[in-house]
């Protein structure tokens, strides 16, 4: 007899290790979560030098004094290294919000029998990766890498990151900046949406469920 | 090709002689090392004998003990350079270079007077490296095609594209000025600045240009020149200038420069 093989019904992780654990499926995109995202994931990849082209001698290590390359969020006014070259600026673009279904507010359904209404929000947003080099080949070598990481792999971070879309969305080649002395910055950016879903347990009493049989009178159907 | 050396100047030292500082020609790519000797005749075309040790991979050299000739002789000067592949000479200039000997003198005094004044008041002794326009280029961190330097902290030319990424170090007399700091974020918030901005007084010898660094001797400070202004000038030939410098992050190549098992 083809019966399917009993499975052992275990949690992933062990109860108390669960209750501290917050999935990123379950948490709202905020700008924060947003920000550690890109981070880790560009901190993830220059990390290893397998990863990268080899024509990249620079590779980031979580002892900042044996990494040879800064990557940080941008405005971080606790910034243990200044001027620390090549570096690599992750920027958070404007977040804007709409819903999919085109109404003008985030409800889309109500569910009168619990008490809940439920929400739904679409989020539009992008990110620039600036890259910040004592050269102009330095700059656009790391700035190629970061391109193609983010266009190669794109659907798997969106499907990590539980993104609706991750997809590259431009480079700018070459810019210069004046510090202690000329540098060169190369800026690759993507564009991501995602969806939002939250429910809203409404603290007022439930709607009472009628049921009214033919042949019997209005009170007697009350439960 | 003609000879490398495509200048010669011939300046006051500071110290008793004089000093020379030659530059090479930028598509010159000889193997290093470069040796190069200062040479003494007292024709143009006879009787060259070496006046200084041999200067390796260097191209400025003062000589510190004072000459003493009839004054009514006339010395020529010329440098004469040695790689693997051959030798060659520069031309021939007269000791006094771009001036005449009275206005030399003059030149020579304003320095004197210059020195003594950082010396014996508010001078330090520091260092200057030139970074390298000429020599041979580097095989490590270019792209072969662009001619791009894709690792600016290359450990054979500093990120400089050419080997030796710097030349010296020239040891000199420098006057500091009191110091500007200030911290700040980029427009866009790509990172924190410390525009940390000196200048520096000091004699044109060796005479200084955009991007070369500064060693501040007693705290081991790096500095980057940004602009070079003559402030005393004889008959055009400088003999005073004031750099602006910005202080370098200490995560910059240039604080290898000069130590123990750097290239």
């Amino acid at each position: 007899m083809n019966r399917p093989y009993p499975i052992v019904d275990q949690p992933l992780q062990p109860e108390d290790v669960a209750s501290q654990t917050e999935l990123i499926a379950h948490m709202r995109k905020t700008p924060l979560l947003l920000y550690g995202i890109l981070v880790e994931i560009t901190r993830q990849f220059y990390a290893d030098a397998n990863d990268l082209p080899i024509q990249v001698a620079a590779t980031w290590d979580p002892d900042d004094t044996l990494s040879k390359l800064w990557i940080d969020t941008d405005y971080k006014w606790e910034d243990e290294h200044p001027e620390f070259r090549p570096a690599i600026y992750i920027k958070l673009k404007p977040l804007t919000y709409s819903t999919y279904s085109g109404r003008q507010t985030s409800l889309i359904s109500v569910d009168l029998k619990e008490g809940e209404y439920r929400h739904e929000r679409l989020g539009t947003g992008g990110a620039e990766w600036i890259h910040i080099g004592r050269s102009r080949g330095e700059s656009l070598i790391l700035a190629g890498s970061t391109m193609d990481y983010l266009d190669s792999l794109g659907t798997v971070i969106r499907d990590d990151f539980c993104f609706d879309t991750f997809q590259l969305d431009s480079l700018q080649p070459l810019s210069v900046d004046k510090e202690s002395q000329e540098r060169y910055r190369s800026i690759v950016s993507v564009t991501f949406t995602w969806q939002d879903l939250w429910s809203l347990k409404m603290e007022s009493p439930k709607l009472k469920r009628l049921v009214i049989n033919a042949g019997q009178g209005l009170y007697a159907g009350l439960q | 090709m003609g000879t490398p050396i495509i200048k010669l100047e011939i300046f006051p030292g500071y110290a008793d002689g004089f000093a020379f500082r030659w530059y090479m020609n930028p598509l010159f790519n000889d193997p290093l090392p470069w040796n190069s000797v200062v040479e003494l005749a007292p024709a143009p075309d006879e009787g060259w004998v070496a006046i200084s040790p041999t200067i390796v991979n260097q191209f400025l050299w003062a000589s510190t003990e004072p000459k003493y000739i009839n004054k009514d002789q006339v010395l020529y000067f010329r440098v004469r350079l040695t790689t693997s592949k051959g030798t060659y000479v520069s031309d021939v200039r007269k000791p006094y270079g771009d001036l005449p000997r009275r206005e030399f003198l003059i030149a020579k005094e304003l320095m004197r007077k210059e020195i003594l004044q950082a010396r014996s008041m508010s001078g330090i002794i520091g260092e200057l490296w030139l970074r390298s326009t000429f020599g041979p280029l580097c095989t490590h961190c270019k792209d072969p095609v662009t001619g791009d330097i894709l690792d600016s902290a290359c450990k054979y030319c500093y990120g400089t594209g050419r080997e030796p990424g710097y030349h010296g170090p020239y040891s000199a007399w420098m006057t500091f000025s009191p110091a500007s700091r200030d911290e700040q974020q980029t427009q866009d918030g790509a990172g924190v600045r410390e525009p940390f901005s000196f200048t520096i007084r000091m004699v044109v010898c060796p005479y200084a240009k955009d991007t070369d660094v500064v060693v501040d001797t007693c705290t081991d400070k790096r500095y980057y020149v940004d602009q070079v202004q003559n402030i005393a000038e004889v008959r055009r030939v400088a003999i005073v200038q004031d750099l602006t410098v910005h202080e370098a992050p200490v995560t910059e190549p240039i604080y290898r420069l000069g130590k123990i098992g750097s290239v």
